[in-house]
């Protein structure tokens, strides 16, 4: 028969042939094709769900904090304007607003607002300020109650700021505003007129006390004509008191960063981590990072497990072998690590920890080599120079690879809930390690597929990223600890040989982490 | 299925995930494509496995299917290398890589008149070791040079040569013994 003739005859006869598959191979076909489906919704849930999260964190983060910012600067704005009005509507009316604006209003508030004989328009008045002025301290009792647990702060200081005007020796007044309410005022402090003044005009009384309670701490009384910062709700405002004009200017200074509420930036904690899990190599469709790549190669040399025949001699090696699969090993994870919170929301994380990892393969008996490398370098050499030597019988052996690393992560985590008790954080970072140690076998196709150590070939800095959930708990005296699962994978390239070229090192396990009471910066 | 059959349509019906047009695709080369996957694993289980892989992988890379090649052959494309990636992850197959001395040394190179029918033939390349099988399918029966077979499964074209060479001698072998046991049986019949 020709040459080609017997492929011809041999393709033309097997071309036709057919077989009918039995009836489960179609449903199981359908099954797998829904089910991917099923995956990809699935995946699109989690997908949406972070998305949502992080539109919501960056609505919160820039447009409400913009939002209140605004308010409250129209806000005061309106009260400066409404303030300025009212002045100069009191100059031209000379009614007892004007002498609040003056010394010892207070007392004449008080006196005027007695009623007296014949006057009913100027009691009236008196009458009304008096109204306005409980209305404005109700204002500021229900501001005190709406206070968030910072503002709770500026209350107690405001009440400190009060006990303090008592206590300064100065000569005391005081003011009946309601019924059951009683103020102590130093008749002789424009600020404390001011306050008094504004108290019955102003509705963000808040800001007045924050200022006083700065005065407060400062030493009781705000000094004239120095500018003092203060904070209210999230942003900063510049004030200026004259004793001469006696006008309190507000100007906002600079908004402090912050999502909403008081800034709670500046408490760094630190804390230990553990995570234990198990970790195996998997191919990964990319990298980051460079793999360190070395020529040589040293020590034992083990047979692919596959490679004995019958006979017990290695009678081929004219294919190669395929690698061992590899499955999960023990790993786990143990480091410091420290966190610091950027807002109510988010906060991030590094630290410094050990990571072990492995998994297991399965390899034949060691072979004695000499001078092997120019082998594993030369396919087609190799293939010819195993074909002369023979081999003794198999005997496959589980073999465990060990890698350890020491690694620096940069984690950030995402507040999914901070409202609840026990919020739900979304960890998402990355790290770069360092393998230190490892007894890891590479695989070679020399030789019809060798496995061999070869320490030098491994990529010693590794690049990796991480996800993962957590629940943190709040414990006593500030303590917190936080738990749940994470996946990590490393981006580079762990071998750099022939077939495991594209193997990276993951990681899935269970993260458990305990901050210790952090220190106010 | 009928002559003349649209197949740019019934590729859009199933990217649109109609399941009749899906099954019909299946219905039309499931047949075939068995006999492929039949040739390169040793048994019909095993067989139904690939075809049920590489129908899902058909699937799901359809819309990477370029409509100006023919269907069938991209279809046969996915079984044969489902087939091959089979083959190595199943440790089974991987054992009976192997070679005994009297594959080494094939009796004869003498090319028998094909007297089987595709069922006997596709049964005989079915008993070569896995490593000859999948060589002699890739080059005899898919039409693949050495050059791609070594590519394909990660050797050199010298090697795949020579496995070839070594699966037809012993094919032929069998085909021959095959041939004088029913060409005995007939005379004995007689």
């Amino acid at each position: 028969m020709q040459e080609n003739e017997f492929e011809k005859q041999v393709k033309t006869t097997i071309d036709g042939f057919r077989l009918r598959p039995s009836e489960p191979v179609w449903m199981n076909i359908r099954e797998e094709i829904r089910e991917k489906r099923r995956r990809r919704i699935l995946l699109l849930i989690p997908i949406l769900a972070i998305l949502l999260g992080l539109g919501y964190f960056t609505w919160q983060s820039f447009y409400a904090t913009n939002k209140i910012q605004n308010e409250q600067k129209n806000s005061l704005l309106n009260n400066i304007t409404d303030n300025k009005n009212r002045d100069a509507k009191n100059t031209t009316s000379d009614q007892p607003r004007k002498i609040i604006a003056e010394k010892d209003t207070a007392a004449k508030l008080v006196t005027e607002s007695k009623p007296s004989g014949g006057e009913s328009r100027k009691n009236s008045t008196v009458a009304d300020d008096k109204k306005k002025l409980a209305g404005s301290l109700n204002n500021k009792k229900k501001l005190a109650k709406s206070l968030t647990a910072p503002d709770q702060r500026i209350s107690n200081a405001v009440e400190n700021n009060k006990k303090a005007l008592v206590n300064n020796g100065h000569e005391q007044t005081e003011i009946d505003v309601s019924e059951n309410k009683k103020i102590p005022v130093h008749s002789n402090s424009h600020l404390v007129k001011n306050e008094i003044s504004d108290a019955a005009e102003n509705p963000l009384k808040g800001y007045i006390m924050l200022r006083d309670a700065y005065a407060n701490k400062k030493g009781n009384l705000l000094p004239d004509n120095k500018p003092v910062i203060i904070e209210y709700r999230g942003v900063e405002y510049k004030t200026m008191n004259s004793i001469a004009e006696n006008k309190l200017t507000i100007q906002e200074t600079s908004p402090v960063k912050n999502n909403n509420g008081l800034k709670e930036t500046g408490k760094i904690k630190w804390g230990l981590e553990f995570a234990v899990g198990g970790s195996t190599r998997s191919d990964q469709p990319f990298k980051v990072g460079s793999t360190e790549k070395s020529a040589a190669y040293s020590g034992s040399f083990f047979n692919s497990p596959v490679s004995i025949g019958t006979t017990g001699n290695f009678a081929g090696g004219l294919l190669v072998l395929p690698a061992s699969d590899v499955k999960p090993g023990a790993a786990f994870k143990l480091g410091v690590v420290i966190d610091k919170p950027l807002s109510k929301r988010m906060d991030i994380s590094t630290g410094l920890r050990y990571v072990y990892a492995s998994d297991h393969i399965t390899i034949g008996k060691t072979i004695s080599s000499n001078s092997n490398t120019v082998l594993l370098m030369d396919r087609s050499n190799a293939t010819y120079a195993v074909a002369q030597t023979s081999y003794s019988g198999m005997q496959p052996q589980n073999y465990t690879n060990k890698y350890h690393f020491i690694e620096l992560p940069l984690t950030v985590h995402f507040n999914l809930n901070p409202k609840w008790k026990i919020p739900l954080i979304w960890n998402a970072g990355a790290s770069v390690s360092r393998l230190i140690t490892s007894n890891a076998l590479l695989y070679d196709e020399a030789w019809g597929g060798v496995y061999y150590k070869g320490n030098n070939d491994l990529a010693k800095t590794q690049f990796g990223i991480m996800t993962g959930f957590s629940l943190r708990f709040k414990g006593n005296n500030k303590w917190q600890w936080s738990i749940g699962p994470q996946l990590s994978m490393n981006t580079t390239k762990l071998f750099q040989s022939t077939a495991d070229k594209n193997k990276h090192i993951v990681y899935g396990g269970i993260n458990l982490q305990l901050m210790f009471p952090g220190k106010k910066k | 299925m009928a002559e003349g059959m649209d197949y740019i349509k019934l590729v859009k019906d199933c990217l649109a995930n109609k399941a009749e047009a899906q099954k019909q695709l299946y219905g039309h080369f499931s047949e075939q494509m068995l006999g492929i996957c039949y040739r390169y694993t040793k048994s019909l289980r095993d067989a139904e496995d690939v075809l049920q892989e590489g129908f899902v992988k058909v699937f799901r890379n359809l819309h990477q299917y370029k409509s100006e090649g023919e269907l069938g052959a991209w279809i046969r494309r996915i079984m044969v290398n489902t087939a091959l990636n089979f083959l190595k992850r199943n440790r089974r197959y991987q054992d009976e890589m192997y070679f005994t001395e009297e594959y080494m040394h094939p009796v004869t190179n003498d090319d028998p008149q094909m007297q089987l029918n595709a069922k006997e033939l596709a049964d005989l390349i079915r008993q070569l070791p896995s490593g000859y099988q999948s060589i002699f399918n890739l080059y005899a029966v898919e039409g693949y040079s050495h050059i791609e077979i070594g590519e394909m499964l990660g050797i050199s074209d010298g090697t795949s040569r020579s496995q070839y060479a070594r699966a037809r001698a012993l094919l032929v072998t069998w085909i021959k013994k095959h041939y004088s046991e029913v060409k005995s049986k007939s005379y004995a019949g007689k």
